[in-house]
């Protein structure tokens, strides 16, 4: 039995799965900020360490203070306390702030912000200013144009270029001055969805052949699963959990985070555990993936349901269960949802049998 | 600070002067013919204004696109020139009746009939030349709301007319109270048409008091009953808006209505447009060449080129000093961001409001009160004698409007993230301004720079009174030779060229706005 998939009640951020590295390229500590005239903090507390070379994502929905955190580390905006350290060196603490030209980061916007007047190699030229020869600067740009895969489109505008393209320019120009690491605000948001993953992998690509770390923030989690080496979860200004993209999906410390990442089911101890279950022991939160319709009837992690509602998901079928046969004696009758290859699917009003597939994750 | 002085002046006790101007009733004739100048031009400029921009904007008829631009050019004729080429009506039309009126009715009835017909004139004259803003406005008010209102009228059962009053107009109102409000602010800043056709309003009353009376304690009041109606215009035009700012429906770039063809609407459209430019353009364009012909012997280049140099440095001198002022006032609105810089900005904004002759009057009031206070007789040889310096400034009191709000409106459409990127990728926020702003700013920049160019050309009051004796400029010229001297032949050239210059800039702009419509 899985402890962690036990519905538990966090208080603290559970930070699992980051090590410790010689030298972090980001280390922020107790950030808080509270807006004028606003009802609760935006940001409570939160201490994130960006290792090196490493993409972390942060996942929240909107309001949860992500963005707010990035321009807090961008210098773009003050937190009331904390501290952030860049490379080992303190940006800010209460009384002291590194203006933003000053800190060596690179930010990707979410409208990219790209110079509408200026062409795509002087947009990539712009932070290059600190070098002081002309044929150096020119041979960053070329190496960046060459990573970011923007050959030939050096002399466009930014408006003659795609999404796609244009995100490319914007984290090619983030990244030509070499930063500690860069930040991105909701890269996904304005992008074709039918061309989505590809850009997203691409960006990875980028990122991780440029050798510099990455911030990310995104309220898509699916963006997150797939780009991401550590995900950060941030609900109402509080850290709810850091971890491997598996851990965070598949051994959520909360029923928020387990539901923001996709389909959960919350089942009755009893019901999936058989008689061998305690009394009174809470509810499981099982993913819709973790479960099986299965032929065999015998023993306890068994469910027998009807087939109430079946919806074609192109891969899939979501099937929704009715499990009337409820050992806990509740009233209402719980609702299972699995997935089921398409070519398995169970009819309407079916009665069929449930277990947990034999899948072993983390 | 001028204005301040203004408004000190009002609390003192007032001079015996003073109680004569309102006791003898002459306050009241001010005031009243003021308020009969505001009415019959506001309504008549309205009807022009948005009839014209209706034709354009929902009728298909031959040279509708040449109607639309040319509807723009009798703002560029100056509403003192527009009534010294009107003055043919005077004798050709104006003594006959006034005889006629006579034989009839009396003398005193003639006297009546002639105030009548001077006041009608008069306010036929401004509303031809100063409905272009009302027009401009409505266009813009129409153009901004999206096709699918009126779909969904003509779907929920509402014919195209029906939906046309019944949603399109009420949409556009906002827009076109903002353009009435600039013809009524015009028409308090009149001063040259309404001294040609004798009508006595508050801008009257002061230059009055002051010139031929001597008496500044009464200009001064007069000035400040003047701001009270001026304020009171823009708290009539707030309440109108009000709530319903209904701009910016920018889904949708369809045009308002398809055009029905129909020969009598085509007709009628095509016969309005046609009078409404013949009378306000073609006409006065063509009494002006018809004096200047008359006169063309008596003509030296050389005397001519003197106020073309003149009007030239004035406009270029205070429309860059006014441009740098406000270029400065917007980026700093735009990094400190604040109540403080927005009341700065606002206040900034309301010398446009304020009617020449006050202007002139704070300007010279204020610098008598700092020449008490600090003896330096010689203040006021600096700012207004030696040199134009009293000038550019008391320019750049009234036209900092056309200048910060194209800025300010430049400003806004330039996202956060842009200074945000700059700062992140290193450079200071002043390098930010040079290398990010500035270059995104040109096409307001340009299009600032021609308002203040056309406004600084024709603006007669202040380079009237303030501007130093060696100067004189095409406005000045005009008003000198048309009006003291009568000589209207070789007053009609400086005249023309104004107008001509004033055309140009009509031109470039409808351009830069067309141009920025499609950006």
């Amino acid at each position: 039995m899985r402890g962690s998939d036990y519905l538990t009640s966090i208080d603290s951020p559970v930070t699992e799965g980051v090590s410790d590295h010689m030298s972090d390229s980001l280390e922020i500590e107790g950030i808080s900020k509270c807006f004028p005239r606003a009802s609760r903090p935006a940001l409570d507390g939160v201490s994130i360490v960006l290792g090196d070379s490493d993409i972390m994502a942060l996942v929240g929905e909107s309001g949860s203070g992500k963005t707010t955190l990035l321009r807090i580390i961008a210098g773009l905006e003050q937190p009331d306390t904390g501290t952030v350290a860049i490379g080992g060196k303190l940006v800010f603490t209460e009384g002291y702030s590194v203006p933003p030209e000053q800190r060596h980061i690179g930010f990707v916007f979410q409208d990219y912000a790209l110079f509408p007047h200026l062409n795509v190699h002087k947009n990539l030229l712009y932070g290059l200013h600190g070098i002081a020869h002309r044929s150096e600067r020119e041979e960053r740009v070329a190496e960046i144009v060459t990573l970011a895969g923007l050959d030939g489109l050096e002399k466009r505008f930014p408006h003659e270029l795609s999404g796609g393209q244009q995100q490319r320019v914007a984290l090619a120009r983030a990244l030509a001055p070499r930063p500690s690491f860069i930040l991105l605000d909701e890269p996904f948001s304005n992008l074709d969805p039918m061309r989505k993953d590809t850009l997203r992998d691409e960006l990875r690509r980028i990122v991780k052949s440029s050798g510099t770390s990455a911030l990310i923030v995104t309220h898509d989690t699916r963006d997150a699963l797939a780009v991401a080496d550590t995900l950060a979860v941030l609900k109402e200004g509080k850290l709810q959990q850091v971890g491997s993209p598996e851990r965070v999906y598949f051994h959520s410390t909360s029923e928020y985070t387990a539901s923001l990442f996709g389909k959960v089911n919350r089942i009755p101890c009893q019901l999936l555990e058989g008689k061998e279950a305690p009394q009174g022991a809470p509810d499981i939160l099982v993913r819709p993936a973790d479960l099986e319709i299965t032929q065999e009837v015998s023993g306890g992690g068994h469910i027998v349901g009807k087939v109430i509602a079946s919806n074609f998901r192109g891969d899939f079928h979501e099937v929704t269960l009715e499990c009337a046969d409820v050992a806990a004696g509740s009233d209402e009758p719980t609702r299972v949802t699995i997935y089921v290859g398409a070519n398995r699917k169970p009819a309407l009003g079916d009665t069929v049998t449930v277990r947990r597939s034999r899948r072993d994750t983390g | 600070m001028p204005l301040v002085v203004v408004v000190a002046t009002l609390f003192n006790s007032p001079s015996e002067a003073w109680r004569e101007v309102v006791g003898y009733g002459v306050l009241g004739s001010y005031v009243k013919g003021t308020m009969i100048m505001l009415l019959g031009t506001g309504i008549l400029a309205s009807v022009f204004g948005i009839g014209a921009a209706w034709a354009v904007t929902v009728w298909e008829f031959p040279g509708r696109r040449f109607f639309s631009l040319a509807l723009m050019f009798p703002m560029a004729i100056p509403t003192y020139v527009a009534a010294y080429a009107y003055d043919f009506a005077k004798y050709e039309l104006r003594d006959p009746l006034m005889l006629w009126v006579r034989e009839h009715f009396g003398a005193d009835a003639m006297l009546i009939a002639n105030g009548v017909f001077n006041h009608g004139l008069a306010i036929f004259v401004l509303a031809l030349v100063l409905y272009p803003y009302v027009y401009i406005a409505a266009r813009i008010g129409f153009a901004e709301i999206s096709g699918a209102y009126i779909e969904n009228s003509r779907l929920l059962g509402r014919s195209l007319w029906r939906s046309l009053f019944s949603v399109g107009l009420p949409l556009a109102r906002p827009a076109i109270i903002g353009g009435l409000l600039l013809v009524l602010l015009e028409v308090m800043n009149e001063y040259g048409a309404m001294l040609h056709y004798g009508i006595e309003t508050l801008t009257i009353g002061i230059f009055n008091q002051w010139y031929d009376w001597k008496d500044t304690d009464s200009a001064i009041r007069l000035a400040g009953v003047a701001m009270l109606v001026v304020f009171a215009i823009i708290i009539a035009e707030m309440l109108l808006r009000g709530r319903s700012r209904f701009h910016a429906h920018h889904d949708s770039r369809r045009n308002l209505v398809e055009k029905p063809k129909t020969a009598f609407g085509t007709a009628i459209a095509f016969g309005c447009c046609a009078a409404l430019l013949f009378f306000a353009f073609l006409l006065p364009v063509w009494e002006l060449l018809k004096l200047a012909w008359h006169g063309i012997d008596r003509v030296q280049v050389g005397e001519l080129m003197r106020p073309v140099f003149g009007s030239l440095s004035m406009a270029l001198l205070a429309g860059v000093v006014i441009l740098a002022a406000a270029l400065f006032l917007a980026y700093a609105a735009r990094i400190f961001p604040g109540l403080s810089m927005r009341i700065l900005s606002k206040m900034c904004m309301l010398g446009y409001a304020l009617p020449g002759a006050v202007v002139v009057i704070a300007m010279l009031s204020a610098t008598a009160f700092i020449s008490r206070l600090v003896p330096a007789d010689s203040l006021t040889t600096i700012l207004f004698t030696a040199t134009p310096i009293g000038l550019v400034m008391a320019y750049a009191v009234r036209f900092m409007t056309p200048a910060l709000a194209p800025l300010e409106a430049g400003m806004a459409s330039i996202r956060r993230s842009m200074d945000e990127a700059s700062r992140i990728l290193g450079r200071s926020s002043w390098g930010s301004f040079f290398r990010i702003h500035l270059p995104l700013l040109s096409l307001p920049l340009l299009g600032a720079l021609i308002v203040l160019f056309v406004d600084i050309l024709k603006e007669l009051p202040l380079t009237l009174v303030l501007s130093p004796p060696n100067v004189e400029t095409l406005a000045t010229q005009t008003f000198g030779l048309m009006h003291k001297e009568e000589r209207l032949a070789e007053g009609s050239l400086p005249a023309l060229i104004l107008v001509l210059s004033g055309c140009v800039g009509v031109i470039i702009l409808h351009r830069l706005i067309r141009r920025s419509l499609r950006a």
